[in-house]
């Protein structure tokens, strides 16, 4: 356990170390910051620019949702990155073979990230979320989201080979997260195209305000998490 | 102290590392001795608990490998071929991160580091360190936790003449604190001097087994080459132990005529080309 809270220390001495990985740890707080005060500003210019009553305002829980998502792939983001280097440096290597172990390695890396990532959404949620949710919509909501990231971290780490790499496939690994969108702009029949993210039923579960739709996207993280694990050996 | 029995190992289907046995004692610096791809750091990582997926008995301590516990680093200390240090930091922040994650009290990094020609340095990022000052680094990272087992893979490779001889001392102490050390090269006259026992690794197979002084002389036509003035110089070679049938060598010595004489043996690197059909590097 020792080893573990060590090994986390590290990490955050390695940010201390890398201004674009601090920045994405902050970059949460000024999205919240910046939906939650200027998005109903810009629908009351827009509104009366164009004199309708409402434009943005139906699509207020997309911005709840995004935010809800985005912010702990933000940390995974990072913790992603760390663990790139950390291999490219055959840093992991040394501390497989060492008290800490490929189990504490990845709960100091992604498990305590998560758990982090995930008080820090429900935190960001209550204090900048444009449409009022209940305690448990808003749990279920960050709860998805840091199983998202997770499954992100995963899969850059699984796909690229090193850190330049990994950049790249953040990119194309983010898209996975469109698919909270999805019930807002696609007709319910052609949504359902999107079965397979976790996202896409997050978004449902709170497009439906169904709580119970979250269990298909817990039950779909699962096997995401499972294949990549199996996979990779990161 | 390890026991390995029947290994079979690959990373794909193909076979690659096939029906190993060996035993190695405390107190012993055992050798693995052969040219790259071999399979030696395969077999140091499978050793390590690194590669659970082998088939076979592999016990270190008494535990076997691939179902180890935390606890079994406690005492092993693992220095790889490749460097394994944040490159951000400086040698002493890396060695007092990597000692931290040890329930054991760590050795004094400063003294180590002294001993190693390393204190000017330790406060450098390790990013600025040559190669040499990476493998001693490294090295150092090994003993730190003062573990019972060590397992060194190449050590000593990029080290000038100097240090060279600093480590390969550091090691025969460690030796003689009772520590087992795991020694893999491709340099056999380290391997001949420091190993008690080496192990010849070709393709993932242990062709050969047995001490450096062993496997010299197991083939070891020691002969005896010498010199002398006979219309122009002339150097002539003899099997050391046919000397004193060589007449005209006993006739040289009676006559004092000798311009030289020097016995010679084969190296361990002769006797890996005989034993194996392939040059070590
Ligand atoms: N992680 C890996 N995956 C697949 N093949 C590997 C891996 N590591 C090493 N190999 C292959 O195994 C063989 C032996 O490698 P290695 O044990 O490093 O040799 P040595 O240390 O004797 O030079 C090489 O052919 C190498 O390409
Ligand atoms: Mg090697």
């Amino acid at each position: 356990m020792k080893a573990v809270q060590i090994s986390f220390r590290q990490m955050l001495v390695f940010l201390k170390n890398d201004m674009m990985l601090a920045i994405a740890c902050v970059a949460p707080v000024f999205i919240g910051s910046i939906f939650c005060f200027g998005i109903p500003r810009l629908e009351g210019v827009v509104t009366e620019y164009f004199k309708m009553k409402s434009i943005l305002k139906p699509y207020y829980q997309v911005f709840d949702v995004f935010l809800a998502s985005i912010t702990p792939v933000f940390y995974c983001f990072v913790a992603a990155m760390v663990i790139l280097e950390e291999r490219d440096d055959h840093i992991t290597d040394a501390l497989y073979a060492s008290p800490l172990g490929k189990g504490g390695y990845l709960v100091s890396r992604l498990g305590i990230p998560g758990l982090l990532s995930f008080v820090i959404t429900e935190g960001l949620l209550l204090a900048f979320s444009l449409i009022h949710v209940s305690f448990l919509t808003r749990t279920f909501m960050a709860m998805n989201g840091v199983l998202q990231g997770v499954i992100f971290s995963l899969m850059v780490v699984t796909i690229s080979s090193n850190k330049l790499e990994g950049m790249a496939v953040t990119k194309l690994t983010s898209l996975m997260m469109l698919g909270v969108a999805m019930p807002w702009f696609l007709p319910e029949k052609v949504q359902y195209v999107f079965w397979f993210l976790p996202s896409y039923w997050m978004g449902k579960a709170v497009w439906c305000q169904e709580n119970l739709l979250v269990i298909p996207a817990v039950l779909l993280a699962g096997v995401w998490g499972y294949c990549l694990v199996k996979r990779g050996r990161c | 102290m390890i026991t390995v029995n029947n290994l079979n190992y690959s990373y794909t289907d193909k076979p690659f590392i096939r029906d190993m046995s060996f035993r190695v004692s405390r107190g012993e610096i055992f050798g693995f001795l052969g040219p790259s791809g071999a399979g030696k750091s395969t077999l140091q990582k499978i050793l390590t608990g690194m590669l659970p997926d082998y088939q076979g008995q592999v016990q270190v301590h008494g535990v076997e490998c691939k179902k180890h516990k935390k606890d079994f680093y406690e005492n092993i200390g693992v220095d790889f071929e490749f460097s394994t240090m944040y490159e951000k930091l400086t040698a002493r922040e890396n060695l007092n991160f990597f000692s931290s994650l040890y329930k054991k009290k760590s050795k004094s990094i400063e003294g180590l580091l002294e001993k190693m020609g390393l204190a000017q340095d330790a406060d450098k990022r390790v990013s600025e360190y040559s190669k040499g000052m990476k493998a001693r680094l490294n090295f150092i990272k090994a003993l730190l936790h003062d573990p019972a087992l060590l397992c060194l893979d190449e050590p000593t490779s990029g080290l000038d003449p100097t240090n060279n001889r600093l480590m390969k001392d550091m090691i025969l102490e460690e030796k003689a604190k009772g520590k087992t050390i795991l020694l893999t090269t491709h340099n056999m006259q380290d391997a001949t001097e420091l190993c008690d026992r080496v192990a010849f690794i070709v393709g993932g197979q242990i062709m050969a087994l047995d001490s450096p002084h062993n496997l010299i002389m197991s083939r070891g036509a020691r002969t005896v080459t010498y010199r002398w003035q006979e219309n122009g110089e002339q150097t002539a070679v003899c099997a050391l132990d046919e000397i004193s049938t060589d007449q005209r060598l006993q006739m040289l010595i009676h006559d004092n005529r000798l311009l030289s004489i020097h016995s010679s043996e084969p190296t361990l690197n002769d006797i890996f080309m005989d034993i194996t059909g392939r040059a070590l590097v």
